[in-house]
């Protein structure tokens, strides 16, 4: 009689400690598995580009608009490389969603040169223009 | 040595053996299925996501609007441009900025499928010998220049393209014969192509800049006849600079009328 309710007590105890063990460990997967499935959905769901790019000779800076056109808001670093020579960057450009943003990057680029325009979200996608100045 | 039994009475020896099982049943249904319901919660939110996103995205690749910017009147120092456009797909279009150079003004215009729409007058500083590119943007991230390329102010005046129909023909193979005519002036042109074309073309044919509506004719030689093609003949106005100083017409080569 005392060992079976020993027994059923130890059980008890044991399955408790499992069933609390199992409940944690199962929500800390499961809210793993939302999150990395929600940041890959945000990953595939940017979308933006580069809508025009046009230059200041008068104070060598080369204007970058950025159209985001997804749903969620992005950052990005946007490079420019003249073709044949110099290149510039600016990072951490905020884009909201829907929204066009301008971005300057202070280069000089000469007459009748080529220039390549990469904008790189931190997510990790990119866009690409190619830019001549006339 | 000697053994010793501990025996449980018959009716208690399954009761440890019984709470297992409502512990594991138990944990089964209040851990691990509630985790499998979240992860298949969160598949099906992101496959709805991708869905909608694939959809856009096609959206996207399919809208078509014509972009036409020609000057206002063809008076020496016009600082003013108009826009018109035309949705060429099966999509309303949002435009959202028209870009002129390096300025962009904000709209908010919706254009009906297959609709034609003028955007209005814009006003732009006049700069001697510089090409004002004009360029639309859309809310699905689309951005369409102009049909009549960069207009180019020079010396007091828009040198713009030459006033022409631009013919659009969708074809697989086949012989055409295009003709653009007006009986009351006078006017007709007729161009045949060179022997069997291969792939949808253009052909833009030269008309007067004076006001008139012109008949355009497709047809298709088969067996030795010519025949007209779906779209054939077509009516177009060439009412520059009331409109825009370039028309199209769009026919289907592969079938007849």
């Amino acid at each position: 009689m005392i060992s079976s309710v020993i027994l059923s007590a130890a059980v008890i105890a044991v399955g408790g400690m499992v069933w609390g063990f199992a409940q944690s460990a199962t929500t800390r997967v499961a809210d793993s598995y939302v999150q990395g499935v929600m940041i890959l959905k945000e990953e595939c769901g940017e979308r933006f580009t580069i809508e025009h790019v046009g230059y200041f000779a008068s104070n060598n800076t080369l204007r970058v608009w950025i159209y985001n056109y997804g749903a969620n808001g992005i950052i990005v670093d946007i490079y420019a490389e003249v073709v044949g020579g110099g290149s510039a960057s600016v990072r951490g450009v905020s884009v909201p969603s829907k929204a066009m943003v301008e971005a300057q990057i202070p280069i000089t680029i000469a007459s009748g040169k080529e220039v390549s325009i990469k904008a790189v979200s931190r997510r990790g996608n990119n866009v690409y223009f190619t830019y001549f100045r006339s | 040595m000697s053994t010793s039994h501990i025996s449980v009475p018959r009716d208690r020896r399954g009761i440890s053996t019984i709470l297992g099982v409502i512990i594991f049943v138990g944990l089964l249904f209040s851990s691990v299925l509630p985790m499998y319901l979240v992860m298949r919660e969160a598949d099906t939110i992101y496959d709805k996501g991708i869905f909608e996103l694939s959809r856009l995205d096609d959206e996207r690749d399919r809208e078509k609007l014509l972009v036409y910017a020609y000057p206002a009147s063809l008076n020496p120092y016009e600082n003013r441009l108009k826009i018109r456009v035309m949705d060429r797909c099966e999509l309303d279009i949002k435009i959202l900025r028209v870009w002129i150079k390096d300025d962009y003004i904000v709209q908010n215009t919706m254009v009906s499928s297959m609709m034609e729409k003028d955007l209005g007058t814009f006003t732009v500083v006049l700069i001697n010998n510089t090409y004002y590119s004009v360029k639309l943007t859309t809310e699905r991230g689309n951005v369409f220049t102009s049909m009549t390329g960069s207009l180019y102010f020079l010396n007091g005046q828009w040198i713009t393209p030459e006033a022409s129909v631009c013919i659009n023909v969708m074809n697989d193979q086949g012989q055409y014969r295009i003709t653009v005519e007006n009986a009351t002036i006078g006017f007709t042109k007729t161009w045949e192509s060179d022997g069997t074309i291969h792939y949808d073309f253009i052909k833009t044919v030269e008309v007067l800049s004076e006001q008139a509506i012109y008949k355009v004719t497709v047809k298709k030689k088969l067996s030795g006849n010519w025949y007209d093609v779906a779209g054939s003949p077509a009516y177009v106005s060439m009412d520059y600079p009331e409109g825009p100083p370039i028309v199209f017409v769009f026919t289907d080569g592969r079938q007849l009328k």
